[in-house]
């Protein structure tokens, strides 16, 4: 099957397992004496729970979703559908009070009945899940508390919620809609298992170990890793992977990054990593054979999925990492169709693998175009941002007729792409990977970076 | 292209929610006026 046609056929799934339940709760008999507004309230509140649930699934790295949705897609998706369920479910019972305010004494969790303190319960809980990823950084919260605190009021939210419709038993009352809800449940609760308990298994079983720790321009590393044990691993040139570095996959503190390293040569894998925050800060510091546990590999932002056409690269800093694994595995293969690459950075000393560039030009055919933002006085190339005017001197004739590879932050990744429409390119030809806003609740390093758009 | 997909999944997601619930509303407890 296609992979396009895979992702239609999950985004088919995705409705239905939001929209089942409402479905299936028509099949009750319908209540006597009940009111518009109460049962609005009570479609929210399902519908919510539905979306709650659902929101194990794209983080729980599948891989059957892996390989066909970008990772950075799948965890903005998280996000927004996220907040999106939150307001869904506080709507139920804003709605049931000021429909009937003699409910609002059922928030008394000392004179309330059992089914309405779990659902105080699931909303204080909720609120807190939403504050604590929202505002983290705020909060001071590190990345690791964090996850930990994620899942334990993930599960909270949706144990409490089950537990109230149950107890309130209006629409569970029909085998059917009992049996949907407890499959559902038995469903989120696998997704966590899945991730916390069967991955970190298998990836205990698959270890690798540094190899080398390569300084490179702008304060960056390449980890190159082998496998201990095991045969390589394959990946597409530009997909990422999650790392654990140094401890556990069982620990909760795992990395994405992308693959800077050719395709063609899986027995030794790389990856570029920029210093930004804490963890990434220490990278430098790692010594051969530390043992490593890499989750991967995930997204669609990789040459085989778009194999027909020239390819335009188009990055900002340390974007340029799944850029240099495309360049490498293509060059590696010999592959002979027109490249054009425009790389932005702050400085000429910062451009990341300058050098290797350099001499990638000699193998492919290749065109790079630097942007920098603050060039030295000699310099004669583009300055400022990769902007439409800059695209427009250099695009080669048939630029409409390529694919597009754009990383880097989302407001580089929104300014390219508009220009990039001016200039009439098929969206259907642009494909990005986010390195900010996408990851930017679960981790701070490499998507932190300051790169901000004309 | 893709997170351009997303955001209009997003939103036939919240349409999709909103007329659902209000016709299961409707159907369940009748017109609310």
């Amino acid at each position: 099957m296609k992979w396009k046609t895979k992702q239609i056929f999950w985004i088919v799934v995705y409705f239905v397992l939001i929209f089942a339940p409402l479905v299936i709760l028509l099949l009750a008999p319908r209540p006597a004496g009940r009111t518009f507004w109460r049962e609005l309230s009570v479609a929210l509140g399902f519908v919510g729970l539905a979306l709650m649930g659902l929101q194990f699934i794209p983080t729980a790295r599948l891989p059957f979703l892996g390989e066909v949705f970008p990772l950075d897609t799948l965890y903005n998706f998280h996000h927004r559908l996220s907040v999106i369920a939150f307001l869904l479910t506080l709507a139920h019972p804003l709605i049931l009070f000021v429909q009937n305010p003699y409910t609002l004494k059922l928030l008394n969790i000392f004179t309330a009945p059992w089914r309405a303190r779990a659902a105080v319960a699931a909303t204080v809980a909720m609120i807190l899940l939403v504050l604590t990823s929202v505002k983290r950084l705020s909060l001071k919260l590190s990345y690791e508390a964090w996850r930990v605190l994620h899942d334990v009021l993930s599960v909270t939210v949706v144990g409490f919620a089950l537990y109230h419709i149950f107890k309130v038993n209006y629409y569970t009352s029909v085998p059917v809609q009992r049996w949907l809800w407890i499959v559902m449940g038995i469903l989120w609760g696998l997704m966590i298992i899945y991730i916390r308990v069967l991955k970190p298994i298998q990836l205990l079983q698959r270890p690798y170990e540094i190899v080398e720790v390569l300084p490179e321009r702008g304060n960056t590393w390449t980890l190159n890793l082998k496998p201990v044990g095991h045969s390589e691993h394959h990946f597409r040139a530009g997909q990422v992977a999650w790392l654990s570095i140094g401890h556990s996959p069982f620990l909760i503190e795992e990395h994405p990054f992308s693959y800077a390293s050719s395709d063609v040569h899986p027995e030794i894998i790389g990856f570029a990593i920029k210093e930004l925050g804490d963890f990434t800060s220490t990278i430098g510091n790692l010594k051969p054979g530390t043992k490593v546990y890499v989750d991967g590999p995930y997204g669609t932002f990789d040459l085989d999925h778009h194999p027909d056409r020239n390819y335009v690269f188009i990055a900002g800093g340390i974007g340029s990492a799944p850029i240099m694994s495309m360049l490498r595995t293509l060059a590696d293969r010999n592959d002979e169709r027109h490249l054009q690459f425009f790389y932005g950075n702050p400085t000429y000393d910062d451009i990341i693998f300058r050098e290797e560039l350099e001499s990638l030009q000699q193998r492919l055919n290749l065109d790079v175009i630097h942007v920098l933002e603050r060039p030295h006085a000699e310099w004669d190339g583009e300055t400022g941002y990769i902007t439409k005017a800059v695209l427009e001197r250099h695009l080669s004739c048939e630029y409409q007729h390529c694919t597009y590879f754009i990383c880097g932050p989302l407001p580089m990744i929104e300014s390219v792409e508009r220009s990039l429409t001016e200039l009439s390119v098929s969206r259907s030809e642009m494909h990005e990977l986010a390195r900010k806003r996408a990851f930017e609740t679960t981790r701070k390093h490499i998507y932190s970076e300051n790169y901000k758009m004309a | 292209m893709q997170r351009i997909y997303a955001q209009r999944i997003l939103l036939a997601t919240l349409i999709l929610i909103l007329v659902l619930t209000v016709l299961f509303a409707v159907l369940q407890g009748g017109l609310p006026f």
